[in-house]
């Protein structure tokens, strides 16, 4: 018997397959690749977080809470600066027992369930589209213009948001109703950005009220590198009594690597915003921040394999060291990885045409539009108990749904109505916005109709 | 002003999760000897509840709005930078005790609601508000069971007390009734305890 088990070619193999497998198991495990566990793809929301579970799920795959406590842990400040239209607080009445039965609305994971790219649909909702009817099936017993509409209509129709409908609600339609395409002023106020920046930090420290020049800088070196000195002589930094070993020093010694913690001691809230946004939210999973060729992005060729676009994002990925040329940041450095149509098509546009005009003069500078304008707006923000702009670079706060931009980029320069039409759009969205909206958003003339017919009721 | 306004903000929350928590300590010293009602818990935390929205409608939007006009009150008091309704200073007050877990719940409803997702939905809701309209300063205790729990259900009504309660409400372009007038039962307080 024990002859026969040793001499037994099946059992060899199938103990070194065991061990193959084991070892292969373990290899993906503790390392960065484990796909081979994922039960399906990731969203393109949550791809870069996918290699480390407990990003998510926690340490143990516990239950739906932990999971619950990990979306509020990224999403739940967006959702209470958008005044969420259906927060959780509103569900936890016990006369919602039988809504929440049908489809509980106090976790997340029930309209998004990850690994599921089979039924994932816009926002990465695994619900069928029409879920609106299981609370508002009698919209119109209220509301005759809403008779005979389908419900899987109420969010595909530019109308309806589940959650931000800070732009989309009635009163505010009806607020806006005689917008103009353009707006006579634009929002000047926005574009503001390095005046005000400057005054921020002068007001932390009289240092910086101090202009540098290139005799002043202070990295002792001897051999001097006179383009990188008079690169960093023309920046904000310079200009703003930043001087080289604010930067380069670490502990009082000198490096000459830069890594963001190092701008993260002047421009924290940035820093916050870009590992929140698509640039540096792997930095949740792992030490390390996306690259062009890991990314799900459309690009070249050339783009996917140069090594420029193999490296770790960073903030000199679009603000060159050295110079931090705000300019390049807002178009070439987004055009130097980004080759959707969408981006392609931006020097087309009239909004293109307006950043000529100010590089020109013919156009004031709060009158050019770039990539960051509408990708990485400008808002107001207390830091410090001190105002000042700050560059949003999350651009999760302004992206998807796209009505999000509406009222923080769009409605800068346009009325409400043209702003929704365009971005309700696709092929104007495709091509850059270059031309007039071919959609009608009809929710706006519900809106108007109905204001007129109460008023009329009540004569 | 404004400091005055988020001390209010504040209060009103706070004020009925410590009417809960005294009468939720009283309850278990009750326990050891002969327990309190439901009734009786109820009862306070509505007393709770009637105060503090008589005195928002009062002593600030009825002052501010009615009779000094410094301010507007307005449903979308962030865009016009208004103060809040008081029905919505009532429901972002229940709302934070329902977050809280605090082992009850109240909500706002009328038979005539502008916002229609507060007209009554259970049966307890429909005949508690029915029996508070139809009968002027009797309230409503019953019990139910939803979700599979069971609740001490109470509904008290709500009586317009001032005047920027009747013209708003008749005003609106939602309301299903023009004709309110002070003293009117214009809805009602529904509280909720598990048994």
């Amino acid at each position: 018997m024990k002859t026969l088990f040793i001499k037994s070619p099946l059992l060899w193999a199938w103990l070194l397959l065991t061990l193959l497998m084991t070892g292969f198991y373990f290899d993906r495990l503790s390392g960065d690749d484990k796909d081979v566990f994922l039960p399906g793809a990731a969203t393109d929301g949550h791809y870069q977080i996918i290699n480390n579970c407990s990003t998510c799920h926690g340490d143990g795959f516990e239950d739906q809470k932990v999971l619950q406590k990990s979306c509020v842990s990224c999403h739940g400040e967006e959702l209470k600066a958008i005044n969420d239209s259906h927060p959780k607080k509103k569900f936890l009445d016990p006369r919602n027992a039988d809504r929440l039965a049908i489809i509980d609305a106090t976790y997340c994971v029930t309209c998004h369930v990850e690994h599921q790219p089979g039924r994932t649909g816009e926002m990465g909702v695994t619900l069928p589209e029409d879920f609106c009817i299981y609370c508002h099936d009698d919209v119109a017993k209220n509301r005759k213009s809403h008779d005979g509409l389908e419900f899987d209509t109420c969010g595909s129709a530019g109308c309806h948001n589940y959650h931000d409908n800070k732009a989309l609600y009635e009163d505010f339609l009806i607020k806006h109703k005689n917008d103009p395409v353009y707006n006579s002023e634009v929002d000047a106020a926005m574009q503001v950005l390095e005046k005000d920046l400057k005054a921020y930090f002068e007001k932390q420290d009289e240092k910086y009220l101090k202009v540098l020049k290139m005799e002043d800088q202070d990295s002792g070196i001897e051999q001097l590198n006179w383009k990188v000195f008079a690169q960093w002589e023309k920046s904000g930094h310079a200009a703003s009594g930043v001087n080289c070993s604010e930067c380069h020093t670490d502990n009082a010694v000198w490096s000459s690597r830069v890594d963001m913690e190092s701008c993260e001691n002047c421009h924290e809230l940035e820093v916050i915003g870009f590992k929140r946004g698509k640039h540096g939210m792997s930095l949740l999973a792992s030490n390390a921040t996306i690259s062009v060729s890991n990314s799900r992005l459309p690009k070249s060729e050339a783009k996917a394999s140069s090594n420029k676009t193999n490296k770790n994002l960073s903030c000199t990925s679009c603000h060159s060291d050295h110079n931090f040329n705000v300019e390049y940041a807002a178009i070439d450095a987004c055009l130097g990885c980004h080759e959707d149509e969408h981006s392609r098509n931006f020097k087309k546009t009239k909004h293109y045409a307006s950043w000529l005009g100010v590089k020109n003069g013919s156009l004031k500078k709060e009158e050019g539009v770039t990539c960051a304008t509408c990708h990485l707006p400008r808002k107001q923000v207390s830091e410090n108990g001190v105002k000042r702009t700050l560059v949003q670079h999350n651009q999760n706060e302004n992206l998807e749904p796209n009505e999000k931009m509406i009222r923080s980029v769009c409605m800068s320069c346009h009325g409400l109505q043209f702003s929704l039409e365009s971005l309700m759009d696709e092929n104007l969205i495709t091509s850059n916005f270059n031309g007039m909206p071919t959609v009608k958003n009809k929710g706006f003339d519900m809106a108007v109709q109905r204001e007129i017919d109460k008023r009329n009721e009540k004569k | 002003m404004k400091k005055n306004l988020s001390k209010l903000f504040v209060m009103t929350p706070v004020t009925v999760l410590i009417a809960a928590s005294m009468v939720g300590c009283q309850k278990e010293e009750a326990e050891q000897s002969a327990g309190v009602s439901p009734k009786l818990m109820a009862d306070a935390i509505h007393s709770v509840l009637e105060a503090d929205r008589t005195v928002y409608t009062k002593k600030v939007i009825t002052r501010l709005v009615k009779e000094e006009k410094v301010i507007k009150a307005s449903e979308q008091f962030e865009d016009d930078k208004a103060l809040p309704l008081p029905a919505q200073m009532f429901r972002f007050g229940s709302e934070l005790v329902a977050e809280k877990d605090s082992g009850f719940s109240y909500s706002l409803q009328s038979l005539w609601p502008i916002n229609k997702q507060n007209e009554p939905k259970t049966e307890a809701e429909k005949t508690g508000l029915k029996y508070i309209a139809d009968n002027p300063g009797q309230n409503y205790y019953t019990e139910e069971t939803l979700g599979g729990t069971n609740y001490y259900t109470a509904v008290y009504p709500d009586v317009a007390v001032a005047p920027p309660c009747v013209d708003c409400h008749n005003d609106h372009k939602d309301t299903p009734k023009t004709d309110f007038k002070i003293g009117d039962v214009m809805g009602g307080v529904v509280i909720r305890i598990p048994l």
